[in-house]
């Protein structure tokens, strides 16, 4: 089933250029239909957002998308009243928007976009925009694969979304090495790596075709042993000329706390193309 | 590909403004900062101010290192407790090694990181932008998404735009595309993929003519040059075979003498011998298992090695590409210039039908028609322009044609556009307008009409419909010519009506409305002659199990028939077993790759420099040592990701010598094969030199063992072992790293990653083998001598004792001299070592005569005897201390010969 999209809209430039990313996912469902949510919390007139909001409409025009437009005004706070404008469920899709700016803080560290993803209350795409030229359309995407036994069933309902206007998809698989034991490992240790990742990535492969069936996207797969899967990611995706990593987010990984140290922080301060972060109930 | 796109490149020009939240008049100053907040400054360095600081402490985390370090830190403590036995000297000389080591790596290191520096360069320091309605200069870090570029003749590109006006643009895209040729530019929606697009600049790239505006939508990193330069900075070349397997041979020896030492200290405190003694045996035991002079050794080793590879035109950068090169399996090389000359020459001119060479009056025409769509300048150096442009305005001057005639009546040129693989001109020729299009065949097999043939001069007349039989046939033609390894361009055109071009300006986007209806002219073969040493050279590589693989953005055949004229395939060999393209190419996966490339792909046609890196991963994930050669500023990835990165001197770009490792001062595939030999030779004689200083490590560790366990005195400190490890051994190690290479060095496969230098048999050879007898015979003289003298066992003597002074001096004067015998066995695994050569390796001689001079010296010259607190003895029991050269090489000679009875 394809989810209904919502967008979590601040009225930043940032949030126009992750608005595209809505508008093109709700362009390829068959509602083609966007939700956008503001919450009136003082940053912004009133004035300057339905301007704002009329560009965004204006876009969504010309792509031939429906825009409902909610403005609430502020009840305790920006991620309360968003958690009650947008419904519960695996049939909602939220877009938002990572920091625009870390300013020492990260880019998702404390973020409504954290708070969401963690919350669990709905799916959750939150978007950070490097690239504005892309306008939402990334051709070539990078899925780093965490080696874990749902494989892409979480991402799949987006990936649907995304996939008509995709034409090469990335599957990278690191190998994480511990860096003591990396710099030692053997020729045979490194080989008997790849060989199960080489497996795991044939698994998510005809998971992938089963799914979606041998589609126009091209499909392409490599393993790699690193000490630094985020160095890795980062390097592969200047390497694989990606438009967008795609990445899946878990409790693991999203410390509040540390947040310099996370290695999602760490993606999101280096990337060299847009990067999702993705949670599927 | 999925549905037409609706990216930056898709979309009118008047829509990019409002999506950029852009307007022709410019970012104000207050979105340009808001802006900067949101994506940064257009910078390529990722900001880290404690990276120098990170490397340099780096250096000493090492096992080597830090054993060095803590051993200092010993001597020092036991200096302390008891400052009479000048611990200190030993501690300072500890602290010194492991400082020099650290140093030199950290500035190797440090050196490696320039291709950054080389990279930053690409890019002009101040830009011109729009901004309020004003053109203003400003820092090229400064610039953001939606500001408005002002372009013009000359500029260098400072972040990825949308062209938004174009007056006759033309950029050159070499530094992205490897594409020598320049391209047109446009300001209308296109709809190729983004790095594709005609509407699109690209950082790092430069406009060669005309003028224009576009729009930034990418800065910094983001840029198709900011992923090239993110590439350049982050990837790390992987640890060569040599940094491998000493870091674990120094592992091993760390691990032996740390445990050894743990264990003797033990005893020693057990049985109730003084802290200090126990520090100083356990120091000892250390000391005498670490070979301190050995890294070192290897480093001078290495650069002599790069002295000589130097002389065979190989430049080396980092010292650890010395070995390197010696261990691949694989060489990855270019064509043009490296297996070929470089230097293009049209070799014919053929008939597309009937496929025989046209006659001189049709020779001429079609250079003529060539020259018509060719841009060529005339300077006071001769002709310039792209090498095929130039090749036929020299072949048509040889053939009697006038050159300027052809310049003067070409009414436009439309330049060579590297998607559509063509370019065209306008020309007045023979009384007619005539439009001309050159280009490879595939491009122009679409829009033509009819086909030439019957050698008929008159344009035009004798032609035959491009039916499919007249276009295969001329396909054939075409394909066989490639197949002779001929790079091959046809040549078309048509007579324009006058009326239709007037005498104003020709826009480029006519170019378009005049393709069709073309009449195919000819086929030019154009040959860029393999070098006559590369055959030769390629054997060579096959000969020592090394695989040759050559990657080109040619079309296949001509890769091929290179290839074949290379010997890099066999003639027998068909096309789908040996070769690929790079579309094939990039719809395989990596492990699909690896089953390729083990099936026996050896040549990659058609493909972009961005391939060369998934060639380079599917063969490191091999399992081979790989060296790839590149010359362009995107070949910078590749180069570091390779094992072994050699750039070219003469045709490569300042970023891709500083991304590599080895620079090819001549170009020329010989010279790689060159340094291969080097590369095999050194680690041979690293290998004997190794081998060479272990032996010693033997007679050093006995005493101690001896001392321990015994009521014995020491036969030897650790001024003594030093001595030997820092002092004797090194000049004689340096000259076994001189030895020249050996005959059969190009006729073994490389070793395998696995191999490693510390092998069990170079253990066992060392240390139980030739390191015990030269312990044993050392030691026995030692015990002679103080037998000789009185000495009763499990008496205790005094350092001041002369009797015990002069049996300190037999031992180690026997160890030096013993050495000779251990140099001259090392020259060969299995020959005596007194072969023919022995007295043209002059450092040979000068190590013999240091051992010489030195065994003289502990004994009879008084200030060295007060140095090593040795003494005299007789001049008989230094003859037996002689004798010890005797035994060691003849004993071990005795084993090699066994050794051939064997294998035999």
């Amino acid at each position: 089933m394809q989810p209904h999209i919502h967008l979590a809209y601040d009225g930043s430039i940032n949030a126009d250029w992750v608005s595209r990313y809505a508008l093109h996912l709700a362009a390829n469902a068959t509602a083609k239909k966007i939700h956008l949510v503001h919450i009136l919390d003082g940053v912004h007139t009133e004035k300057a957002i339905n301007a704002k909001i009329r560009a965004v409409e204006d876009e969504c025009v010309a792509e031939g998308v429906e825009l409902v437009k909610e403005l609430r005004f502020l009840r305790r706070n920006v991620y309360s009243s968003l958690l009650e404008a947008i419904p519960p469920g695996s049939e909602n899709l939220c877009v938002c928007g990572a920091r625009a700016t870390s300013r020492g803080r990260g880019f998702l560290a404390g973020t409504i976009s954290e708070l969401l993803l963690r919350r669990k209350r709905f799916n959750v795409m939150a978007i950070r925009v490097v690239k504005p030229g892309l306008l939402g359309v990334p051709r070539e995407l990078l899925f780093p694969l965490s080696g874990h036994p749902r494989g892409l069933t979480a991402i799949m309902g987006f990936f649907q979304l995304m996939a008509p206007s995709v034409d090469k998809i990335h599957l990278l698989r690191v190998m994480h090495v511990s860096s003591l034991w990396f710099q030692y490992m053997t020729e045979a240790g490194a080989v008997k790596l790849r060989r199960e990742g080489n497996a795991y990535l044939k698994k998510i492969l005809d998971e992938f075709r089963s799914e979606c069936g041998e589609s126009a996207v091209q499909i392409d797969g490599r393993v790699t042993l690193s000490d630094d899967w985020v160095k890795e990611i980062l390097i592969q995706a200047s390497q694989l000329h990606a438009q967008m990593i795609i990445m899946g987010a878990s409790d693991r990984n999203l410390p509040s706390r540390f947040f310099y140290g996370n290695k999602i922080e760490q993606i999101l301060r280096e990337t060299p193309c847009d990067v999702g972060i993705y949670r599927a109930l | 590909m999925n549905e037409p796109g609706r990216q930056i490149q898709n979309l009118a020009k008047e829509k990019i403004f409002t999506l950029l939240h852009s307007r022709p008049e410019g970012l104000t100053g207050a979105e340009v900062e808001e802006r900067l907040r949101h994506v940064g400054r257009n910078t390529f360095e990722v900001p880290d101010r404690w990276k120098t600081l990170r490397g340099l402490i780096k250096q000493f985390t090492n096992f080597f290192t830090i054993l060095l370090i803590v051993s200092a830190g010993i001597c020092f403590g036991a200096h302390s407790i008891n400052p009479e036995e000048s611990m200190d000297i030993l501690g300072w000389a500890l602290a010194g090694v492991a400082l020099l080591n650290a140093l030199f790596s950290f500035i190797q290191e440090y050196r490696a990181e320039r291709a950054m520096e080389a990279l930053q360069k690409f890019l002009p320091q101040l830009v011109e932008v729009r901004r309020e309605g004003r053109i203003v200069k400003v820092q090229a870090t400064e610039i953001v998404p939606g500001d408005l570029l002002i372009l013009s003749e000359g500029d260098r590109i400072t972040a990825d735009a949308r062209i938004v006006e174009s007056e006759g643009l033309m950029a050159n895209n070499a530094p992205l595309t490897g594409e020598a040729a320049s391209v047109n530019l446009t300001a209308a929606p296109c709809a190729k993929r983004l790095t594709e697009a005609s509407n699109i600049v690209f950082a790092g790239c430069s406009i060669v003519r005309g003028t224009g505006q576009a729009l930034i939508f990418a800065t910094g990193l983001r840029t198709e040059f900011g992923k090239l330069a993110h590439l350049s900075q982050a990837i790390k070349r992987t640890p060569s075979p040599l940094e491998q397997e000493t870091a674990h041979m120094v592992r091993v020896l760390t691990v032996i003498a740390v445990i050894m030492g743990a264990i003797f200290f033990g005893y020693g405190v057990a049985t109730g011998r003084p802290l200090w003694v126990n520090l100083v045996f356990m120091m000892g035991i250390i000391v005498a298992n670490v070979p301190e002079g050995l890294l070192p050794t290897f480093t001078l080793s290495l650069a002599m090695g790069s002295l000589r590879m130097a002389k065979k035109n190989v430049l080396v950068k980092s010292l650890n590409a010395v070995e390197a090169l010696g261990a691949v399996h694989v060489v990855c090389s270019d064509k043009t210039g490296t297996l070929t000359m470089n230097s293009l020459s049209i070799t014919e001119i053929t008939d597309p039908l009937t496929g025989a060479a046209v006659a001189p009056g049709l020779y001429r025409q079609t250079l003529a028609l060539a020259l018509s769509a060719s841009e060529v300048r005339v300077t006071e150096n001769g002709l310039s322009g792209d090498p095929l442009d130039v090749a036929v305005a020299e072949r048509f001057t040889e053939a009697g044609g006038d050159l300027a005639a052809i310049q003067t009546n070409l009414r436009h040129y439309f330049a060579f556009d590297v998607a559509k693989r063509r370019s065209a001109g306008i020309v007045d020729y023979q009384g007619k307008k005539v439009f001309v299009v050159k280009g490879a065949f595939e491009a122009l097999r679409p829009m033509l009409a009819a086909v030439a043939s019957g050698g008929n001069e008159k344009m035009g007349e004798g032609s035959v419909p491009a039916d499919t039989v007249s276009l295969d046939q001329a396909e054939a033609t075409m394909s066989a010519m490639a197949a002779r390894g001929l790079r091959v361009i046809v040549v078309a055109f048509k007579v324009l009506e006058d009326d239709l071009v007037t005498s104003g300006e020709i826009p480029d986007a006519m170019q378009e409305s005049l393709e069709g209806d073309l009449i195919l002219a000819g086929l030019i073969g154009i040959e860029d002659p393999v070098r006559p040493e590369v055959p030769a050279a390629v054997d060579k590589c096959h000969g020592a199990s090394i695989d040759v693989i050559l990657i080109t953005g040619d079309h296949p055949e001509t890769a091929l028939a290179i290839a074949r004229k290379s010997n890099i395939v066999a003639p027998e060999e068909v096309a789908h077993a040996c070769a690929m393209t790079g579309e094939e190419l990039s719809s395989h996966r990596e492990e699909e790759l690896m089953a390729k490339l083990a099936q026996g792909i050896r040549v990659f046609a058609r493909t972009t420099p961005e391939q060369k890196m998934k060639i380079v991963a599917a063969l490191k994930a091999m399992g081979k040592v790989v060296a790839m050669t590149g010359d362009g500023v995107n070949d910078a990835p590749a180069l570091k990701a390779a094992d072994v990165g050699i750039a070219m001197g003469r045709q490569g770009t300042d970023v891709a010598r500083e991304s590599a490792q080895i620079i090819l001062l001549d170009d020329n595939f010989a010279s790689i094969v060159a340094g291969i030999e080097e590369g095999r030779c050194v680690f041979e004689n690293i290998k004997k030199f190794t081998n060479y200083v272990l032996v010693s490590n033997g007679p050093e560790i006995l005493p101690y063992l001896l001392y321990i366990l015994l009521p014995v005195p020491l036969a030897l400190n650790v001024i003594h072992i030093l001595s030997i490890d820092l002092g004797t051994d090194i000049i004689p190690s340096m000259a076994l790293g001189q030895e020249p290479p050996d005959s059969e060095a190009m006729r073994k496969p490389p070793r395998a990653r696995e191999q490693g230098l510390l092998t069990p048999a170079l253990i066992t050879h060392s240390y139980l083998f030739l390191g015990l007898l030269e312990g044993a015979w050392s030691l026995a003289l030692f015990f002679y001598v103080l037998l000789a003298g009185g000495w009763t066992y499990g008496q205790e003597l005094t350092l001041a004792d002369p009797l015990y002074r002069s049996a300190m001096g037999i031992a180690l004067s026997t160890i030096l001299l013993m050495q000779i015998g251990n140099l001259v066995g090392r020259r060969f695994s299995r020959r005596s070592g007194l072969d023919k050569g022995i007295f043209r390796n002059r450092l040979l001689l000068l190590g013999i005569m240091i051992q010489v001079v030195f065994s003289w010296a502990t004994l009879y010259f008084p200030p060295m005897q007060k140095v090593l607190h040795t003494g005299p003895v007789p001049l008989s029991i230094y003859g037996l201390a002689w004798f010890g050269i005797v035994l060691i090489f003849g004993v071990d000679y005795l084993r090699k010969r066994i050794m051939v009875g064997r294998e035999r």
